[in-house]
Protein backbone atom coordinates (compact mmCIF):
# COMPACT_ATOMS: atom_id res chain seq x y z
CA UNK A 1 0.00 0.00 0.00
CA UNK A 2 1.25 3.27 -0.63
CA UNK A 3 2.11 6.05 1.80
CA UNK A 4 0.49 8.93 1.99
CA UNK A 5 2.51 12.22 0.20
CA UNK A 6 3.53 14.24 3.56
CA UNK A 7 2.99 18.05 3.72
CA UNK A 8 3.43 20.51 6.11
CA UNK A 9 2.34 24.42 5.99
CA UNK A 10 4.09 26.34 8.64
CA UNK A 11 1.99 29.38 9.48
CA UNK A 12 0.27 31.38 12.11
CA UNK A 13 -2.71 29.27 13.60
CA UNK A 14 -5.12 31.99 12.21
CA UNK A 15 -3.98 32.13 8.34
CA UNK A 16 -6.68 31.13 6.77
CA UNK A 17 -4.89 30.22 3.19
CA UNK A 18 -2.55 27.80 5.24
CA UNK A 19 -5.91 26.28 6.73
CA UNK A 20 -7.87 26.42 3.19
CA UNK A 21 -4.03 24.62 2.00
CA UNK A 22 -4.37 21.44 4.14
CA UNK A 23 -7.83 20.71 3.83
CA UNK A 24 -7.49 20.41 0.30
CA UNK A 25 -4.58 18.43 0.64
CA UNK A 26 -5.87 16.72 3.29
CA UNK A 27 -9.37 15.66 1.13
CA UNK A 28 -7.09 14.90 -1.67
CA UNK A 29 -5.35 12.24 0.32
CA UNK A 30 -2.60 13.91 1.54
CA UNK A 31 -0.83 13.13 5.00
CA UNK A 32 -1.42 16.95 6.04
CA UNK A 33 -0.55 19.14 8.78
CA UNK A 34 -0.89 22.84 9.76
CA UNK A 35 1.80 23.83 12.26
CA UNK A 36 2.26 27.09 13.71
CA UNK A 37 6.32 28.25 14.15
CA UNK A 38 6.75 27.55 17.60
CA UNK A 39 5.23 24.17 16.83
CA UNK A 40 7.09 22.89 13.80
CA UNK A 41 10.62 24.10 15.25
CA UNK A 42 10.06 21.71 18.23
CA UNK A 43 10.67 18.61 16.05
CA UNK A 44 13.23 20.31 13.26
CA UNK A 45 16.40 19.15 12.98
CA UNK A 46 19.16 20.26 10.32
CA UNK A 47 22.70 18.58 9.98
CA UNK A 48 25.29 19.91 8.22
CA UNK A 49 28.22 17.46 7.84
CA UNK A 50 31.39 15.52 5.36
CA UNK A 51 28.27 13.24 3.96
CA UNK A 52 25.75 16.36 3.18
CA UNK A 53 22.73 18.08 4.32
CA UNK A 54 20.05 16.41 6.42
CA UNK A 55 17.00 17.71 7.10
CA UNK A 56 14.19 16.18 9.94
CA UNK A 57 11.49 15.69 9.59
CA UNK A 58 11.28 14.77 5.54
CA UNK A 59 8.54 16.34 4.11
CA UNK A 60 7.47 18.61 1.54
CA UNK A 61 7.02 22.18 3.23
CA UNK A 62 5.35 25.57 2.91
CA UNK A 63 6.66 28.02 5.40
CA UNK A 64 4.45 31.08 5.58
CA UNK A 65 5.67 34.30 7.73
CA UNK A 66 4.34 34.69 11.25
CA UNK A 67 1.48 37.38 11.53
CA UNK A 68 2.36 37.77 15.05
CA UNK A 69 5.07 41.15 15.21
CA UNK A 70 8.31 40.15 17.00
CA UNK A 71 8.02 40.06 20.24
CA UNK A 72 8.75 43.36 22.63
CA UNK A 73 10.82 41.55 25.15
CA UNK A 74 14.30 40.92 24.11
CA UNK A 75 14.64 37.23 25.37
CA UNK A 76 11.14 36.23 23.44
CA UNK A 77 12.87 38.26 20.40
CA UNK A 78 15.64 36.50 20.57
CA UNK A 79 13.80 32.72 20.82
CA UNK A 80 11.58 34.05 17.58
CA UNK A 81 14.57 34.99 15.08
CA UNK A 82 15.95 31.75 16.59
CA UNK A 83 13.16 29.95 15.62
CA UNK A 84 12.87 31.39 12.39
CA UNK A 85 16.41 31.24 11.68
CA UNK A 86 16.04 27.37 12.19
CA UNK A 87 12.71 27.01 9.69
CA UNK A 88 14.33 29.46 7.40
CA UNK A 89 17.25 26.93 7.39
CA UNK A 90 14.85 24.03 7.33
CA UNK A 91 12.99 25.34 4.08
CA UNK A 92 15.72 26.35 2.24
CA UNK A 93 17.95 23.22 2.45
CA UNK A 94 15.01 20.12 2.47
CA UNK A 95 15.26 17.87 -0.33
CA UNK A 96 11.85 17.54 -0.52
CA UNK A 97 9.10 19.89 -2.50
CA UNK A 98 9.10 23.63 -0.86
CA UNK A 99 6.87 25.86 -2.20
CA UNK A 100 8.71 29.75 -2.44
CA UNK A 101 11.93 28.36 -1.16
CA UNK A 102 13.88 30.70 0.84
CA UNK A 103 17.12 31.22 -0.67
CA UNK A 104 20.65 32.48 0.58
CA UNK A 105 18.66 35.96 -0.17
CA UNK A 106 16.01 35.57 2.54
CA UNK A 107 12.71 33.77 3.41
CA UNK A 108 10.41 35.25 1.12
CA UNK A 109 12.00 35.34 -1.88
CA UNK A 110 13.72 38.97 -3.65
CA UNK A 111 10.66 41.01 -3.10
CA UNK A 112 11.35 44.07 -0.83
CA UNK A 113 9.07 46.62 1.01
CA UNK A 114 10.19 49.16 -1.74
CA UNK A 115 7.81 48.84 -5.04
CA UNK A 116 10.76 50.17 -7.12
CA UNK A 117 13.59 47.61 -5.49
CA UNK A 118 11.43 44.77 -6.37
CA UNK A 119 10.72 45.75 -9.53
CA UNK A 120 14.53 46.65 -10.66
CA UNK A 121 15.40 43.36 -9.17
CA UNK A 122 12.59 41.32 -11.10
CA UNK A 123 14.52 43.82 -14.34
CA UNK A 124 10.85 45.54 -14.58
CA UNK A 125 10.85 48.47 -16.82
CA UNK A 126 9.79 51.51 -16.79
CA UNK A 127 9.37 51.96 -12.70
CA UNK A 128 7.13 54.99 -11.40
CA UNK A 129 9.14 57.16 -8.83
CA UNK A 130 8.96 55.77 -5.40
CA UNK A 131 9.53 57.99 -2.08
CA UNK A 132 9.85 57.79 1.73
CA UNK A 133 9.18 61.03 3.80
CA UNK A 134 8.05 62.06 6.89
CA UNK A 135 6.22 64.92 6.78
CA UNK A 136 4.63 65.31 3.19
CA UNK A 137 2.48 68.58 3.61
CA UNK A 138 5.31 70.63 3.68
CA UNK A 139 6.40 69.61 -0.30
CA UNK A 140 4.81 70.44 -3.55
CA UNK A 141 3.64 67.43 -5.31
CA UNK A 142 3.38 66.66 -9.15
CA UNK A 143 -0.02 65.18 -9.73
CA UNK A 144 -1.46 62.32 -7.75
CA UNK A 145 0.16 60.37 -5.54
CA UNK A 146 -0.70 57.34 -3.53
CA UNK A 147 0.78 56.88 0.13
CA UNK A 148 1.26 53.88 2.50
CA UNK A 149 1.46 54.28 6.36
CA UNK A 150 3.25 51.99 8.02
CA UNK A 151 0.45 50.36 9.13
CA UNK A 152 -0.41 49.48 5.54
CA UNK A 153 -3.59 51.81 5.59
CA UNK A 154 -3.62 54.49 2.53
CA UNK A 155 -4.40 57.62 3.08
CA UNK A 156 -5.48 61.26 1.56
CA UNK A 157 -2.31 62.63 0.23
CA UNK A 158 -0.41 64.83 0.82
CA UNK A 159 -1.68 65.43 4.25
CA UNK A 160 -0.37 66.91 7.32
CA UNK A 161 -0.61 63.73 9.61
CA UNK A 162 2.47 62.40 11.08
CA UNK A 163 3.99 59.84 8.90
CA UNK A 164 6.08 58.21 7.65
CA UNK A 165 4.87 57.32 4.65
CA UNK A 166 5.79 55.53 1.28
CA UNK A 167 4.40 57.00 -1.51
CA UNK A 168 3.87 56.19 -5.77
CA UNK A 169 2.29 58.66 -8.26
CA UNK A 170 -0.86 57.08 -9.78
CA UNK A 171 -2.73 57.98 -12.86
CA UNK A 172 -6.08 59.96 -12.16
CA UNK A 173 -8.76 57.31 -12.48
CA UNK A 174 -6.77 53.75 -12.83
CA UNK A 175 -7.92 50.29 -11.94
CA UNK A 176 -6.20 46.92 -10.52
CA UNK A 177 -5.96 44.24 -11.37
CA UNK A 178 -4.00 40.98 -9.41
CA UNK A 179 -2.69 38.13 -11.03
CA UNK A 180 -1.98 34.82 -9.22
CA UNK A 181 1.23 32.63 -9.97
CA UNK A 182 1.27 29.36 -9.31
CA UNK A 183 5.30 28.33 -11.30
CA UNK A 184 4.63 28.72 -14.89
CA UNK A 185 0.47 29.06 -14.41
CA UNK A 186 -1.40 31.97 -14.06
CA UNK A 187 -4.38 33.17 -13.33
CA UNK A 188 -6.06 36.87 -13.32
CA UNK A 189 -8.79 37.61 -10.82
CA UNK A 190 -11.30 40.17 -12.87
CA UNK A 191 -12.77 39.13 -16.28
CA UNK A 192 -12.23 41.80 -18.09
CA UNK A 193 -11.22 42.35 -21.45
CA UNK A 194 -7.11 42.87 -20.89
CA UNK A 195 -6.13 39.72 -22.73
CA UNK A 196 -3.77 41.97 -25.37
CA UNK A 197 -1.22 42.72 -22.36
CA UNK A 198 -0.78 39.12 -21.36
CA UNK A 199 -0.52 40.02 -17.58
CA UNK A 200 -0.54 36.27 -17.12
CA UNK A 201 2.93 35.12 -19.04
CA UNK A 202 4.67 39.17 -17.57
CA UNK A 203 3.48 37.92 -13.83
CA UNK A 204 4.78 34.33 -14.02
CA UNK A 205 7.90 35.90 -15.63
CA UNK A 206 8.74 38.16 -12.73
CA UNK A 207 7.41 36.09 -10.50
CA UNK A 208 10.07 33.54 -11.38
CA UNK A 209 12.64 36.47 -11.63
CA UNK A 210 11.76 37.07 -7.76
CA UNK A 211 12.27 33.36 -7.14
CA UNK A 212 8.78 33.01 -6.25
CA UNK A 213 6.74 29.92 -6.98
CA UNK A 214 3.47 31.64 -5.73
CA UNK A 215 2.74 35.25 -5.64
CA UNK A 216 0.35 37.37 -6.21
CA UNK A 217 1.00 40.90 -8.47
CA UNK A 218 -1.04 43.51 -8.49
CA UNK A 219 -1.20 45.97 -11.90
CA UNK A 220 -2.41 49.56 -12.32
CA UNK A 221 -4.71 49.70 -15.48
CA UNK A 222 -4.84 53.41 -16.63
CA UNK A 223 -7.88 54.34 -17.86
CA UNK A 224 -6.89 55.30 -21.55
CA UNK A 225 -4.56 53.30 -24.12
CA UNK A 226 -1.60 52.78 -22.51
CA UNK A 227 0.13 49.62 -21.17
CA UNK A 228 -0.56 48.61 -17.92
CA UNK A 229 2.22 49.05 -14.61
CA UNK A 230 3.21 46.92 -12.36
CA UNK A 231 2.19 47.99 -9.06
CA UNK A 232 2.92 45.54 -6.45
CA UNK A 233 4.02 42.07 -5.53
CA UNK A 234 2.71 40.10 -2.73
CA UNK A 235 5.14 37.30 -2.04
CA UNK A 236 3.18 35.38 0.68
CA UNK A 237 -0.15 36.13 -1.09
CA UNK A 238 -3.35 35.86 1.54
CA UNK A 239 -6.56 33.51 0.55
CA UNK A 240 -8.03 37.33 0.05
CA UNK A 241 -5.81 38.20 -2.38
CA UNK A 242 -5.96 35.06 -4.19
CA UNK A 243 -9.67 35.49 -4.62
CA UNK A 244 -12.39 33.11 -6.37
CA UNK A 245 -9.97 31.21 -8.07
CA UNK A 246 -9.02 29.44 -5.01
CA UNK A 247 -9.79 26.43 -6.13
CA UNK A 248 -7.63 26.24 -9.26
CA UNK A 249 -4.92 28.06 -7.75
CA UNK A 250 -5.03 25.27 -4.76
CA UNK A 251 -5.32 22.54 -6.29
CA UNK A 252 -1.79 24.24 -8.63
CA UNK A 253 -0.42 24.78 -5.24
CA UNK A 254 -0.54 20.78 -4.40
CA UNK A 255 0.76 20.35 -7.62
CA UNK A 256 4.11 22.16 -7.01
CA UNK A 257 4.61 20.49 -3.71
CA UNK A 258 4.11 17.20 -5.55
CA UNK A 259 6.62 17.61 -8.05
CA UNK B 1 39.58 63.81 -1.11
CA UNK B 2 36.16 63.69 -1.78
CA UNK B 3 33.07 63.43 0.86
CA UNK B 4 32.09 60.38 2.23
CA UNK B 5 28.77 60.03 3.54
CA UNK B 6 28.80 57.78 6.59
CA UNK B 7 25.11 56.34 7.74
CA UNK B 8 25.10 54.70 10.97
CA UNK B 9 23.79 55.76 14.73
CA UNK B 10 26.01 57.10 16.90
CA UNK B 11 26.16 54.16 19.89
CA UNK B 12 27.62 51.67 17.06
CA UNK B 13 31.56 51.72 17.90
CA UNK B 14 32.43 50.75 14.85
CA UNK B 15 29.94 53.85 13.21
CA UNK B 16 32.30 56.45 15.79
CA UNK B 17 35.47 54.49 14.94
CA UNK B 18 35.33 55.27 10.88
CA UNK B 19 34.23 58.80 11.86
CA UNK B 20 37.05 59.29 13.86
CA UNK B 21 40.14 57.56 11.98
CA UNK B 22 38.73 58.12 8.14
CA UNK B 23 38.77 61.82 9.69
CA UNK B 24 42.42 61.23 10.84
CA UNK B 25 43.46 59.95 7.80
CA UNK B 26 42.39 63.16 5.66
CA UNK B 27 38.65 61.91 4.84
CA UNK B 28 36.19 64.40 4.43
CA UNK B 29 33.39 62.31 6.48
CA UNK B 30 29.54 63.28 6.80
CA UNK B 31 28.32 61.07 9.10
CA UNK B 32 24.24 60.77 9.32
CA UNK B 33 23.74 59.42 13.06
CA UNK B 34 20.56 57.36 12.76
CA UNK B 35 20.07 57.72 16.13
CA UNK B 36 18.90 61.46 15.81
CA UNK B 37 17.28 60.85 12.21
CA UNK B 38 14.61 58.38 14.02
CA UNK B 39 13.31 61.65 15.56
CA UNK B 40 14.06 64.40 12.26
CA UNK B 41 12.19 64.37 9.51
CA UNK B 42 13.36 62.98 6.13
CA UNK B 43 12.16 62.63 2.42
CA UNK B 44 14.18 60.25 0.74
CA UNK B 45 13.71 59.51 -3.29
CA UNK B 46 14.55 56.28 -4.37
CA UNK B 47 16.61 56.54 -7.21
CA UNK B 48 17.10 60.40 -6.41
CA UNK B 49 18.85 62.14 -3.36
CA UNK B 50 18.33 61.89 0.01
CA UNK B 51 17.64 64.24 2.33
CA UNK B 52 17.62 64.12 6.03
CA UNK B 53 17.04 67.66 8.95
CA UNK B 54 16.05 68.80 12.05
CA UNK B 55 16.02 72.99 13.44
CA UNK B 56 19.45 72.39 13.18
CA UNK B 57 21.14 71.10 10.31
CA UNK B 58 19.98 69.96 6.71
CA UNK B 59 21.59 67.10 4.90
CA UNK B 60 21.53 66.37 0.96
CA UNK B 61 23.33 63.58 0.19
CA UNK B 62 23.18 62.71 -3.81
CA UNK B 63 22.16 59.79 -5.37
CA UNK B 64 25.74 59.34 -6.58
CA UNK B 65 27.45 59.57 -3.67
CA UNK B 66 29.91 57.01 -1.85
CA UNK B 67 28.28 55.96 1.26
CA UNK B 68 29.08 53.89 3.94
CA UNK B 69 26.35 52.41 5.98
CA UNK B 70 26.00 50.44 8.97
CA UNK B 71 22.27 50.68 8.92
CA UNK B 72 21.17 49.31 12.18
CA UNK B 73 18.62 50.57 14.48
CA UNK B 74 19.84 52.59 17.54
CA UNK B 75 19.77 51.25 21.06
CA UNK B 76 16.48 51.26 23.17
CA UNK B 77 14.57 52.36 19.80
CA UNK B 78 12.60 49.08 19.91
CA UNK B 79 11.34 50.28 23.48
CA UNK B 80 8.87 52.49 22.61
CA UNK B 81 6.56 51.35 19.67
CA UNK B 82 6.25 54.57 17.79
CA UNK B 83 9.90 55.11 17.51
CA UNK B 84 10.41 51.46 17.03
CA UNK B 85 8.36 51.21 13.64
CA UNK B 86 9.61 54.47 13.11
CA UNK B 87 13.11 53.39 12.92
CA UNK B 88 12.10 50.12 10.97
CA UNK B 89 10.82 52.29 8.29
CA UNK B 90 13.92 54.69 7.93
CA UNK B 91 15.93 51.49 7.92
CA UNK B 92 13.86 50.25 5.13
CA UNK B 93 14.08 53.52 3.18
CA UNK B 94 17.54 53.60 3.46
CA UNK B 95 18.40 50.20 2.37
CA UNK B 96 15.92 51.00 -0.31
CA UNK B 97 17.94 54.40 -1.62
CA UNK B 98 21.21 52.66 -1.37
CA UNK B 99 20.29 49.31 -3.09
CA UNK B 100 19.13 52.19 -5.98
CA UNK B 101 22.08 54.38 -5.42
CA UNK B 102 24.77 55.12 -8.11
CA UNK B 103 27.61 55.56 -5.62
CA UNK B 104 29.86 53.72 -4.67
CA UNK B 105 28.14 51.52 -1.46
CA UNK B 106 29.40 49.82 1.34
CA UNK B 107 28.03 47.26 1.47
CA UNK B 108 25.52 47.72 -1.03
CA UNK B 109 21.78 46.12 0.24
CA UNK B 110 20.57 43.16 -2.26
CA UNK B 111 23.59 40.61 -1.08
CA UNK B 112 23.12 37.01 0.72
CA UNK B 113 21.25 37.31 4.08
CA UNK B 114 22.19 33.63 5.30
CA UNK B 115 24.69 34.98 7.87
CA UNK B 116 21.98 35.23 9.34
CA UNK B 117 21.00 31.30 8.92
CA UNK B 118 23.59 29.56 10.29
CA UNK B 119 22.84 26.16 9.27
CA UNK B 120 22.27 27.91 5.45
CA UNK B 121 25.24 29.37 5.77
CA UNK B 122 27.82 26.85 6.43
CA UNK B 123 26.33 24.55 3.53
CA UNK B 124 27.09 27.23 1.36
CA UNK B 125 30.41 27.63 2.76
CA UNK B 126 30.77 24.05 2.42
CA UNK B 127 29.85 24.04 -0.89
CA UNK B 128 31.84 26.48 -1.99
CA UNK B 129 34.48 24.73 -1.05
CA UNK B 130 35.77 25.81 1.91
CA UNK B 131 36.68 23.00 5.12
CA UNK B 132 33.54 23.81 7.52
CA UNK B 133 33.01 22.23 10.80
CA UNK B 134 30.16 19.89 10.63
CA UNK B 135 26.78 21.41 12.94
CA UNK B 136 23.46 20.23 14.10
CA UNK B 137 20.55 22.80 14.92
CA UNK B 138 18.39 21.35 16.64
CA UNK B 139 15.51 21.20 19.61
CA UNK B 140 15.81 17.54 20.53
CA UNK B 141 18.10 16.79 23.32
CA UNK B 142 18.65 13.07 22.56
CA UNK B 143 20.13 14.24 19.13
CA UNK B 144 21.67 17.35 20.70
CA UNK B 145 23.40 15.19 23.70
CA UNK B 146 24.36 12.47 21.10
CA UNK B 147 26.30 15.06 19.04
CA UNK B 148 28.29 16.89 22.00
CA UNK B 149 29.15 13.24 23.62
CA UNK B 150 30.90 12.55 20.21
CA UNK B 151 32.45 15.84 19.99
CA UNK B 152 34.07 18.95 21.78
CA UNK B 153 31.75 21.02 20.78
CA UNK B 154 30.68 24.97 20.89
CA UNK B 155 27.56 26.36 21.11
CA UNK B 156 26.40 29.36 19.25
CA UNK B 157 23.53 31.61 17.63
CA UNK B 158 21.62 29.85 15.02
CA UNK B 159 20.35 33.53 13.74
CA UNK B 160 22.77 36.55 13.17
CA UNK B 161 22.02 37.91 16.39
CA UNK B 162 26.09 38.44 18.27
CA UNK B 163 26.08 36.05 21.36
CA UNK B 164 29.14 34.59 23.21
CA UNK B 165 30.53 31.43 21.84
CA UNK B 166 31.38 28.65 24.35
CA UNK B 167 31.97 25.29 24.34
CA UNK B 168 29.27 22.88 25.99
CA UNK B 169 29.29 19.29 27.20
CA UNK B 170 26.79 16.52 26.99
CA UNK B 171 26.05 16.46 30.47
CA UNK B 172 25.26 20.42 30.57
CA UNK B 173 22.11 19.53 27.86
CA UNK B 174 20.66 17.04 30.33
CA UNK B 175 18.48 20.15 31.34
CA UNK B 176 17.75 21.49 28.11
CA UNK B 177 14.13 21.65 27.24
CA UNK B 178 12.97 22.00 23.67
CA UNK B 179 10.59 25.15 24.46
CA UNK B 180 14.19 26.51 25.31
CA UNK B 181 15.34 25.87 21.44
CA UNK B 182 16.61 25.64 18.94
CA UNK B 183 20.84 25.00 19.36
CA UNK B 184 23.13 25.39 17.00
CA UNK B 185 25.82 23.30 18.10
CA UNK B 186 29.19 23.28 16.01
CA UNK B 187 32.41 20.88 16.07
CA UNK B 188 35.12 22.77 18.17
CA UNK B 189 38.33 23.59 17.07
CA UNK B 190 41.63 24.10 18.51
CA UNK B 191 43.97 26.54 16.83
CA UNK B 192 44.40 30.10 16.26
CA UNK B 193 41.68 32.40 15.07
CA UNK B 194 42.22 34.20 11.77
CA UNK B 195 40.08 37.10 10.66
CA UNK B 196 40.45 38.27 7.22
CA UNK B 197 38.65 41.34 6.01
CA UNK B 198 38.23 41.89 2.53
CA UNK B 199 37.33 45.43 0.70
CA UNK B 200 37.15 45.21 -2.72
CA UNK B 201 39.87 42.84 -3.91
CA UNK B 202 41.89 43.25 -1.07
CA UNK B 203 42.06 40.23 1.55
CA UNK B 204 43.70 41.92 5.09
CA UNK B 205 44.46 38.96 7.28
CA UNK B 206 44.49 39.16 11.45
CA UNK B 207 45.54 36.48 13.55
CA UNK B 208 44.37 36.09 17.35
CA UNK B 209 46.13 34.35 19.83
CA UNK B 210 43.79 33.60 23.02
CA UNK B 211 43.43 30.73 25.42
CA UNK B 212 39.84 31.20 25.44
CA UNK B 213 37.35 30.10 23.31
CA UNK B 214 35.79 33.42 22.29
CA UNK B 215 38.62 35.67 21.97
CA UNK B 216 36.26 38.66 21.35
CA UNK B 217 35.38 38.44 25.16
CA UNK B 218 39.14 37.13 26.33
CA UNK B 219 41.14 39.62 27.63
CA UNK B 220 44.50 37.67 26.30
CA UNK B 221 43.68 38.15 23.14
CA UNK B 222 46.85 39.24 21.25
CA UNK B 223 46.15 40.50 17.72
CA UNK B 224 48.59 40.50 15.11
CA UNK B 225 49.40 41.07 11.16
CA UNK B 226 49.04 37.62 9.04
CA UNK B 227 50.01 36.53 5.99
CA UNK B 228 47.14 34.44 4.25
CA UNK B 229 48.54 31.86 1.54
CA UNK B 230 47.65 33.44 -2.06
CA UNK B 231 45.19 31.05 -3.09
CA UNK B 232 43.36 30.80 -0.16
CA UNK B 233 43.04 35.04 -0.22
CA UNK B 234 42.07 35.28 -3.98
CA UNK B 235 39.10 32.31 -3.46
CA UNK B 236 38.04 34.66 -0.29
CA UNK B 237 38.01 37.59 -2.59
CA UNK B 238 35.91 36.10 -5.36
CA UNK B 239 33.31 34.16 -3.18
CA UNK B 240 32.98 37.44 -1.31
CA UNK B 241 32.33 39.23 -4.76
CA UNK B 242 29.88 36.73 -5.70
CA UNK B 243 27.90 37.03 -2.50
CA UNK B 244 27.31 40.73 -3.54
CA UNK B 245 29.57 42.34 -1.01
CA UNK B 246 32.33 44.74 -0.73
CA UNK B 247 33.32 45.05 2.38
CA UNK B 248 33.28 41.42 4.92
CA UNK B 249 34.76 39.77 7.75
CA UNK B 250 35.48 35.98 7.23
CA UNK B 251 36.45 34.49 10.40
CA UNK B 252 38.83 30.94 9.99
CA UNK B 253 40.30 28.91 12.73
CA UNK B 254 43.92 27.59 11.57
CA UNK B 255 43.65 24.01 13.46
CA UNK B 256 46.41 22.97 15.22
CA UNK B 257 46.20 19.68 14.45
CA UNK B 258 45.57 19.36 10.60
CA UNK B 259 47.26 22.87 9.61
CA UNK B 260 44.06 23.73 7.84
CA UNK B 261 41.93 26.84 7.38
CA UNK B 262 38.07 26.22 8.76
CA UNK B 263 36.05 28.78 8.11
CA UNK B 264 32.92 29.65 10.81
CA UNK B 265 31.52 32.49 8.64
CA UNK B 266 31.42 35.24 6.76
CA UNK B 267 30.46 39.00 8.71
CA UNK B 268 28.22 40.92 5.89
CA UNK B 269 28.43 44.06 8.29
CA UNK B 270 31.86 43.68 10.34
CA UNK B 271 32.78 45.07 13.49
CA UNK B 272 36.51 45.95 12.57
CA UNK B 273 38.01 48.16 14.51
CA UNK B 274 40.30 46.06 16.88
CA UNK B 275 41.91 44.54 14.01
CA UNK B 276 42.24 47.33 12.20
CA UNK B 277 44.33 48.98 14.88
CA UNK B 278 46.46 45.74 14.89
CA UNK B 279 47.81 46.32 10.75
CA UNK B 280 48.02 49.81 10.82
CA UNK B 281 44.24 50.95 10.05
CA UNK B 282 44.82 49.12 7.30
CA UNK B 283 41.39 47.93 6.68
CA UNK B 284 40.15 51.96 6.71
CA UNK B 285 42.23 53.00 4.08
CA UNK B 286 41.35 50.13 2.31
CA UNK B 287 37.59 51.08 2.63
CA UNK B 288 38.39 55.11 1.70
CA UNK B 289 40.41 54.12 -1.42
CA UNK B 290 37.47 52.09 -2.48
CA UNK B 291 35.23 55.01 -2.12
CA UNK B 292 37.92 56.99 -3.97
CA UNK B 293 37.79 54.33 -6.81
CA UNK B 294 41.31 53.48 -6.33
CA UNK B 295 40.47 49.36 -5.32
Amino acid sequence: MATAARLRVIASSSDHLARALVKLASEGGWSAEHLTHGEAVRDTTVEVDDDGVSVRPPTALYLRPPFEPPPLDRDERFLFDERLALLWAAAALNPHAVLNRPSRYGLWGRATPSARVTEHRAGYRPSRPEVFCTHPGARQWEGTWAAERGDGIVGPWPTNSPGPFRARPVADGEQYEAVTVVRTQAWRRSDEPLAEFDLERQSASIARTLRLDFAVLWWAIPPADSAPTLARVAPTPSLDDVGRRWPEIGSALLGALSS
Amino acid sequence: MSVVYLLGPSDDSTTRYFAREATALGAHVRWIDLASAVDASWHIDVGGPLELGDRHRRVVVPADAPVYARLIAPTGVEDRWDRGSTSQRLLTALASWLEMSNGRIVNRPGHTLDNGCKPLHEAWLRAAGFLVPPSLTSSDRRMLRSFAEAHQVVVKTVSGIRADCFRVGAPELRGFHPEQGPIHLQHAVDGIDVRVHVVGNRAIAVGIQSRAVDYRIADDAHYFPFELPLELADRIVETTRQTGLTFAGWDFKLCEDDGRFHALEVNPMPGYQVYDRAVDLSITRALLDYFEGLS
